[in-house]
């Protein structure tokens, strides 16, 4: 038994880590703790050794506890991360379809606000309704101003030389204003015959409403009715040329003598008042007003109408000296025609109907 | 031969998976006993953090006696759980003094401290171990870890980490351990 106490096992490492560990045999388990009851010095190194292994374990488990909660953390966060990127997700939808939701009902209100502008366009330009055989009116039956434009159009065809520079808006009074409304509501293809109808009024007319002023623009093609030679004086100039120009204002009533871009201060008793020439090359004109270059005889003119008065833009093949452009002029001729000298030429123009409503009637009434 | 995990139970894929010592197999344990266990724990006087804490416990409990070759397969993994989250948490409440002895199950824990006193100074000493271990390097860390907590053979240690053979990862053993009294006794 003493023998047994000197041999002290524990010195032996690996049994002692096999004895703590449990992996001896029963029987040399139950010997060697035999021996532990005796031995102080085996006892201690003993329970080093399982204090050592029971520190080492418990650092084992918490390392792989830590790990765990870390995954359950992350995995946390990735479903949070997908409940993230679902919220955005149908963030994103919510404001597409919101957009869609807008923009469908911002196409209904621009179809509306085109539908609109057309009516306004066609209110201010007053088109001749078409005397189709499904719709003949007979002229007891019509309104004034329907009487008053019949009465126009006749006057045009009376005077051909001055009725071809009228403005063109026939593309806006095609059909009965009435029925064209009533077809652009009932199917997508009548307003697209509104739209095609607005674009070709736009060609040769532009009108912009702001607030309660209306500025109107037109263009009309000038007649060329005399050129004279270069040593010729100026027509309007024949019966006058001992007078002094102020007597010659003071003579024609109706007479406007312009300089420049300077506008004529006295009026005339109708609509057409203050006028202002500008002169301008022919390659300056629009490409959409080319088209109308054809005939010789005629002067492609923008005629544009403001509260203070009417602006005249000529377009020549060159432009003149300003000698030549100051001795410019103006004259109304009734209240739907103006001739206008400028250089060598004397050129006669139709004035749009609307300008000159109360012209027209008057006009009529004469005839 | 390998078998396909494809033909294997739920329990035999999860034991596969923590034999091969993929932590993932931790996660999926988790997620499925997560409901019954905050059900019980909060049926005892426990919170959420609680049943957290305790089915946590659990499956470090058993990760590890799987990983040491302890663990017999005798029911369920589930059920496993639950009685060791049972155990774990009767033995929390007893030292709470929130339920009476009577009713904590005698096998539950393995008391063999003859006092509280020493009970508390085992612990600590063993939390002492705990954290010498942090202070030595990696490889030692690593190496004990395998050795007395995976309960890993020389030979598989020596795969495991590299060595030459299990005569070269013993005397690193030695030297570990060596280090690791060192650090045990600057703590102390």
């Amino acid at each position: 038994m003493s023998e047994s106490r000197d041999i002290h096992w524990s010195e032996d490492e690996d049994l002692l880590e096999q004895f703590v560990l449990g992996r001896l045999e029963s029987v040399q388990v139950a010997r060697l703790e035999k021996h532990l009851q005796e031995c102080d010095r085996c006892r201690i190194a003993v329970a080093k050794e399982r204090e050592l292994a029971a520190g080492i374990r418990l650092a084992g488990r918490q390392t792989v506890k830590h790990r765990l909660a870390q995954r359950l953390e992350q995995r946390r966060y990735r479903s949070a991360g997908w409940y993230r990127v679902a919220g955005v997700a149908a963030g994103i939808v919510l404001l597409v379809t919101i957009g869609i939701y807008n923009r469908w009902f911002a196409a209904n209100e621009t179809q509306t606000d085109k539908q609109d502008r057309t009516d306004r366009i066609e209110k201010h330009v007053e088109p001749e309704p078409p005397r189709s055989p499904e719709r003949q009116v007979t002229d007891a039956e019509k309104p004034a101003g329907d009487a008053s434009r019949q009465s126009a159009a006749e006057n045009r065809q009376k005077a051909p030389s001055l009725a071809a520079g009228a403005p063109r808006a026939a593309g806006a009074q095609s059909g009965n204003i009435t029925d064209a409304r009533v077809d652009r509501l009932k199917d997508l293809k009548a307003t697209n015959v509104a739209e095609e109808a607005e674009r070709r009024e736009k060609k040769d007319r532009i009108t912009i409403v702001t607030g309660s002023s209306t500025v109107s623009a037109a263009w009309v093609q000038g007649i060329v009715i005399t050129e004279r030679d270069q040593n010729e004086p100026m027509p309007m100039e024949t019966g006058a040329k001992a007078k002094d120009e102020r007597a010659v204002l003071r003579k024609g009533k109706e007479e406007n003598f312009l300089a420049g871009k300077s506008v004529n201060a006295k009026a005339s008793q109708n609509t057409i008042q203050n006028f202002t020439v500008t002169q301008k090359l022919i390659s300056d004109l629009p490409a959409s007003q080319r088209t109308h270059l054809q005939e010789a005889a005629s002067v492609q003119t923008l005629l544009q109408r403001n509260p203070t008065g009417t602006q005249i833009t000529v377009f020549l093949d060159s432009l003149l000296t300003k000698k030549e452009f100051d001795q410019s002029r103006v004259k109304t001729i009734g209240e739907d025609s103006i001739i206008l000298n400028i250089g060598k030429r004397m050129v006669g123009y139709r004035l749009p109907p609307d300008w000159t409503g109360q012209g027209v009637q008057q006009t009529r009434k004469e005839k | 031969m390998k078998l396909s995990l494809f033909f294997l139970t739920p329990d035999a894929k999860i034991l596969d998976l923590i034999r091969k010592g993929d932590e993932e197999a931790l996660v999926t344990l988790y997620e499925s006993n997560r409901r019954p266990i905050a059900t019980y724990i909060a049926r005892n006087n426990g919170t959420i953090e609680d049943a957290h804490d305790m089915l946590q416990e659990s499956l470090v409990i058993l990760w590890e006696r799987i990983r040491a070759g302890s663990f017999e397969y005798k029911a369920h993994l589930s059920t496993f759980i639950y009685a060791t989250v049972k155990n774990l948490w009767l033995q929390r409440l007893r030292k709470k003094k929130l339920f009476s002895s009577a009713e904590i199950d005698p096998e539950a824990h393995e008391d063999q401290s003859p006092s509280a006193l020493e009970g508390l100074i085992a612990t600590e000493r063993v939390e002492m171990v705990r954290d010498a271990l942090e202070t030595i390097g990696e490889q030692c860390r690593k190496l004990l870890l395998l050795f007395y907590w995976e309960e890993q053979s020389m030979e598989e240690i020596a795969v495991h980490l590299g060595f030459a053979n299990a005569d070269t990862a013993k005397a690193k053993k030695y030297q570990c351990k060596k280090a690791l009294e060192q650090a045990l006794h600057r703590l102390q």
